[in-house]
């Protein structure tokens, strides 16, 4: 595909849309454009064989389309009827070729508005030279005016970017500007200042309207320019932790960076992502103008996901970093801010780990010892309860040994006292016994025959029985008795027993 | 929102409420515990493996010039 002749049949059209004040696709979508890049039809008949190009289309765009395929690179030429060199043109099909023509005198003018004329869809107004007020007819968009941010009014200096242009039904030049921008630190340093007053009324830059950066952000878009330090910055700091980040490229500088960003924010809008994070490195406060653009600033405030912005800036913070919701200075910042939850988490695991089976651990603990005291208190109370039952079991063994004991005492002293009581008897039959024996000893001995017999004698005077010497008398008849009679006889003499 | 960070989100979640169950807990239910240490257990392994290094994945996406609607 020539990609030189798509982005000038893209060019073309936008011109053609804003002549008629439609949307570029009601014009061509892109996908034609493509096919003719694609095709380069030199003529009608192969034109109409692209798809998505009808007799009516032809009929309005075809020639300028050739035109644009056909002088490729090549010189201007005017547009002829076919075969008849020398037909003149007409007014209409003039005008035609000098737009197309001028459409490639792209300039950047600068001015004072001296006139302005706004109406529903175009904003007419005439640019005053400063030094020999000379003075060219101009128009806008309304579409363009307000992508612009910038309120006109006489008397302020701009710089227009856009084309020549014939309107055809009055003849009448105008400078069709595509882009504005103010010129001077002053000015746009007041309209910042206007601006943010009035968003600041709206209450778009509250606390409370911001959104927080969700928590383990995975899909991330990013919007920033692929040239320069920041997306390299951003993605160093991130960390691994499975992100999906889709990123677009977009200007960042100068006023075409609004159309762009707007364009970037729309395709974003379709993108499944859990935070936009919109990046620039730190510039001047003129070169960060576009992030002051109004319409840009609503689009970040409606953004349907938290926007994060790190742009860096001086003083005066710019108006998209105060409407984000969550604005740091550098990207590096924004990168650590998304892949702080994820690093936070890990910690926090480690904690509620650690308190959940501590305390768990506690419970365990806990109970362990209840029921160690409960044990222990049972033991005490069935102790107690054994100890009693020991005591009364031993005091009822101590009394039924006792009792035993007592028993076995009568019965013995019984028993003893039968054995004593017969012994006694015996005994004391067997002393009497002895006793008699004794006695009959005793009377057997002393029996005075038995004497008699063994020689012994009874002396007798005068039927006493002599002892002794004394009373014994010298002539005394004395009687002695033997063991078989008697004998009487006369004392003739006495004697004591010498000693 | 992706599928293993709502459930990253929902773990972390859990993980809290487990832990403030057991710090609310008066009376000690050991076995409502042991169920409710045992889910902890199994959403820290989950939450931890999800924490693992990762490899991000980076795609550049082209902006839309202008809307791509066919006639």
């Amino acid at each position: 595909m020539d990609n030189d002749l798509l982005q000038k049949l893209k060019a073309w059209r936008r011109n053609a849309a804003n002549l008629e004040g439609v949307e570029a696709f009601q014009v061509f979508a892109n996908k034609v454009l493509e096919n003719i890049a694609e095709a380069k039809p030199s003529n009608k008949d192969e034109m109409m064989t692209i798809k998505g190009i009808r007799d009516r289309k032809f009929a309005k765009y075809g020639e300028e389309v050739l035109a644009i395929v056909n002088g490729n690179g090549e010189a201007p030429k005017l547009p002829s009827d076919t075969g008849q060199v020398n037909k003149p043109l007409s007014v209409s099909r003039y005008l035609d070729f000098l737009n197309r023509e001028m459409g490639k005198l792209q300039a950047r003018i600068q001015g004072e508005i001296s006139s302005v004329d706004i109406r529903d869809r175009v904003i007419y107004f005439s640019l005053k030279d400063s030094d020999d007020e000379s003075v060219i007819n101009c128009l806008i968009w309304k579409r363009d005016y307000n992508l612009s941010g910038i309120e006109f009014e006489v008397g302020i200096e701009v710089i227009l970017e856009g084309v020549p242009d014939i309107y055809k039904p009055n003849g009448r030049l105008s400078f069709k500007v595509s882009l504005v921008e103010l010129v001077g630190e002053g000015a746009l340093k007041k309209a910042y200042e206007q601006l943010k007053k009035k968003l600041d009324a709206e209450g778009l830059f509250l606390k409370e309207r911001k959104r927080a950066i969700p928590a383990y952000p995975q899909k991330i878009g990013i919007i920033t320019s692929i040239q320069g330090a920041v997306l390299a910055d951003f993605l160093s700091n991130i960390g691994n932790y499975g992100f999906k980040i889709k990123m677009i490229d977009s200007r960042v500088e100068g006023q075409t960076a609004v159309a762009d960003l707007l364009l970037v924010i729309k395709t974003m809008k379709k993108k499944d992502i859990e935070v936009l994070v919109i990046m620039r490195g730190g510039g001047s406060f003129e070169s960060l103008q576009p992030f002051n653009n109004e319409v840009l600033v609503r689009e970040i405030a409606n953004f349907p996901v938290p926007v994060i912005a790190a742009i860096g800036h001086d003083k005066d913070a710019p108006l998209v970093s105060m409407v984000a919701d969550f604005e740091v200075s550098t990207p590096s910042i924004a990168a650590t801010t998304l892949s702080q939850s994820w690093k936070e988490a890990t910690l926090f695991i480690e904690r509620r780990e650690r308190q959940i089976i501590d305390r768990y651990k506690q419970y365990l603990e806990s109970i362990d010892n209840s029921i160690n005291k409960s044990t222990e208190i049972v033991k005490e109370y069935s102790d107690l309860v054994i100890n009693k039952y020991k005591n009364i079991k031993n005091c009822l063994v101590v009394s039924m040994q006792n009792f035993r004991n007592s028993l076995i005492n009568i019965k013995n002293s019984l028993n003893l006292s039968k054995q004593n009581l017969f012994v006694d008897f015996k005994n004391l039959l067997m002393k009497t016994n002895q006793n008699l024996r004794n006695s009959e000893n005793i009377i057997s001995a002393n029996n005075p025959e038995r004497h008699l017999k063994l020689g012994y004698s009874i002396a007798r005077i005068n039927n006493k029985i002599v002892k002794s010497i004394e009373g014994v008398s010298i002539g005394d008849n004395m009687d002695l008795l033997v063991y078989n009679g008697e004998i009487i006889s006369e004392v003739k003499n006495k004697k004591l027993k010498n000693k | 929102m992706a599928e293993d960070t709502k459930n990253l989100n929902q773990n972390l979640k859990r993980l809290s409420e487990i832990t403030e169950w057991f710090d609310n807990q008066e009376e000690v239910d050991v076995e409502e515990g042991l169920k409710k240490v045992k889910e902890a257990v199994a959403l820290i392994k989950a939450s931890k493996s999800r924490l693992k290094e990762v490899e991000n994945e980076f795609e550049e996406i082209k902006k839309e010039i202008e809307p791509e609607i066919e006639e």
